[in-house]
């Protein structure tokens, strides 16, 4: 009897389904202005960073 | 100098004894030692600094790597390989690294205005004054919202080492409760009213403490990691790639944090059902989808019943939830489903009767869940899809019955005949699953994994 079924479950192979394509496709969405936000605000961060830390090297010749 | 003095006992040992100006104890000419102590810290000073600029200059790095697109492919493809950059991220705490670059920053300004000050007092005390008073200030300024913040979650003024402080703090609170203990001393000690309202809440979730329960995952559940019970062998070669799975459930348990919008909610619920919630999946979205559910419904009357405006999310929710829950009871985690049967209301037996997808999903939650009243399948009316989806429920809940020790339910015999008795021939998926739970009726017992297999023609024997 068992080997007589044919495949069953289609949903369950991973496939891409309807369901799927549209998770997907909402979650890129998503995903994109989220990494946007994030790439952005690190950057940000990052710069002041940068800034900030090229004034302290010119201190150690003030008492030279 | 070292030199000089080498010479005066060198030439004393010979028995040239030096006199006048050779016998002078050399001077040392050099900088003074404030100025050297002032550079040494001043270098330190730079020295972070440095180091700070070279973990920037690498997070703007990493921060390329993370946007670079370096696959190609479907948008699914593309989209688990972003979730696991993602999950990356947050596995390696990159949060924290990038965190941490202010905090060397700021031990690099404390550095600068300590050697200030030093320096400063060697020339004049009231233009030293001034800079200890700014540098005092800060100091105070810093101590004073560190403690804010590592006393109160809810402290606006968060930083790296107020954050580093309160791990410690919790992390001492599961084991050696040092801290604890200090902590009791020191309130029983200064036991004033001022005092007293700056004693951290003991209880609350977002107190001093409480902080290893401020987890995103608030709304997930943990599921187990092996399965333990025996099961007969497998019929079937296992052919399901399940890691796919795992990148499913981690994008849905994202989607779930970063999104309310109605739309993207009903996506994860119809996609919810299309993943196999196996026990290597470390999170499961019970909790968020039974709230969901529970969202759609009225329960002014004391009774839940599902409002007409909300009847697509609530279908689309319960299918969900029946999925997650069938699939925890298969894997053998019936801890995680103990809240919710706990709390659980009674929904849905007479209010939906136009909606019969809708009522049938919503009572097999019901009996899932603790309900004994059986399901009257007779003269019930459903598409061939859902009839197909609840076929595949209804095996699975039979076997998990069974595997229990319990026996073949009633109302799945009423089902198998109500299937095989449509005017229309059922769907081959529904034939299946009928022929499946006869095999259970018989007596035939399966693995776990034969429920799953793509293509049963595959036999292993």
């Amino acid at each position: 009897m068992l080997k007589a079924l044919p495949s069953l479950f289609p949903n369950l192979l991973g496939t891409p389904t309807g369901a799927r394509v549209e998770f997907y496709d909402k979650f890129q969405r998503e995903a994109d202005g989220y990494d946007g936000d994030f790439m952005k605000t690190y950057a940000e961060d990052l710069d002041t960073t940068l800034i900030f830390v090229s004034t302290p090297p010119y201190t150690p010749r003030l008492l030279c | 100098m070292n030199h000089a003095l080498l010479k005066i006992v060198a030439s004393a040992a010979l028995g040239n004894i030096p006199t006048g100006a050779d016998a002078a104890f050399p001077q040392w000419n050099g900088p003074d030692s404030t100025t050297v102590h002032v550079q040494a810290i001043l270098y330190s000073s730079l020295a972070a600094s440095l180091l700070s600029a070279f973990i920037a200059m690498l997070g703007k790095q990493w921060l390329n790597r993370y946007a670079w697109v370096d696959m190609r492919g479907s948008i699914i493809d593309r989209s688990r390989h972003r979730q696991r950059k993602m999950d990356g991220m947050d596995t390696w705490h990159f949060d924290l690294v990038m965190e941490c670059l202010p905090l060397m920053l700021q031990a690099a300004l404390l550095l600068l205005g300590y050697a200030l000050s030093n320096y400063l007092f060697s020339i004049n005390n009231v233009v030293a004054g001034v800079m200890v008073g700014f540098t005092a200030f800060g100091l105070l300024f810093y101590f004073l919202i560190v403690s804010a913040a590592t006393l109160s979650y809810n402290c606006p003024f968060q930083t790296p080492l107020s954050l580093v402080l309160r791990f410690l703090i919790h992390f001492d609170n599961e084991h050696k409760e040092y801290l604890k203990r200090f902590r009791e001393w020191f309130w029983h000690f200064f036991s004033w009213g001022t005092w007293r309202q700056l004693q951290p809440n003991q209880g609350g979730n977002h107190s001093l403490g409480g902080f290893g329960r401020l987890d995103r995952n608030d709304s997930h559940t943990e599921l187990p990691t092996a399965n333990t019970f025996d099961q007969p062998t497998p019929l079937f070669d296992k052919v399901v790639d399940l890691d796919e799975y795992v990148m499913d459930s981690n994008c849905i348990a994202w989607m779930f944090e970063m999104s309310m919008d109605k739309d993207v909610i009903m996506a994860i619920m119809k996609f919810i059902p299309e993943i196999a919630w196996h026990a290597g999946i470390q999170t499961t979205p019970l909790q968020r989808v039974y709230d969901t559910l529970f969202e759609c419904c009225d329960k002014s009357s004391g009774y839940p019943i599902v409002v007409p405006q909300s009847r697509n999310m609530a279908y689309l929710s319960a299918k969900a939830l029946l999925h997650l829950i069938i699939q925890c009871k298969s894997i053998g985690d019936e801890y995680m489903l103990e809240s919710i049967s706990e709390r659980h209301l009674i929904i849905g037996t007479k209010q939906h009767e136009d909606n019969q997808e809708l009522e049938s999903t919503l009572r097999i939650i019901n009996q899932v869940l603790g309900d004994p009243k059986p399901i009257a399948w007779h003269g019930s009316s459903f598409t061939a899809t859902h009839h197909a989806w609840m076929g595949h429920i209804l095996l699975y809940h039979t076997w998990g019955v069974l595997k229990k020790g319990g026996v073949f339910p009633n109302d799945i015999k009423e089902f198998i005949q109500y299937s095989v008795k449509l005017q229309l021939p059922p769907l081959a998926p529904i034939v299946a699953d009928c022929f499946f739970l006869i095999g259970f009726l018989l007596g035939i017992s399966l693995h776990q994994d034969d429920l799953l297999a793509v293509d049963k023609r595959w036999v292993n024997a």
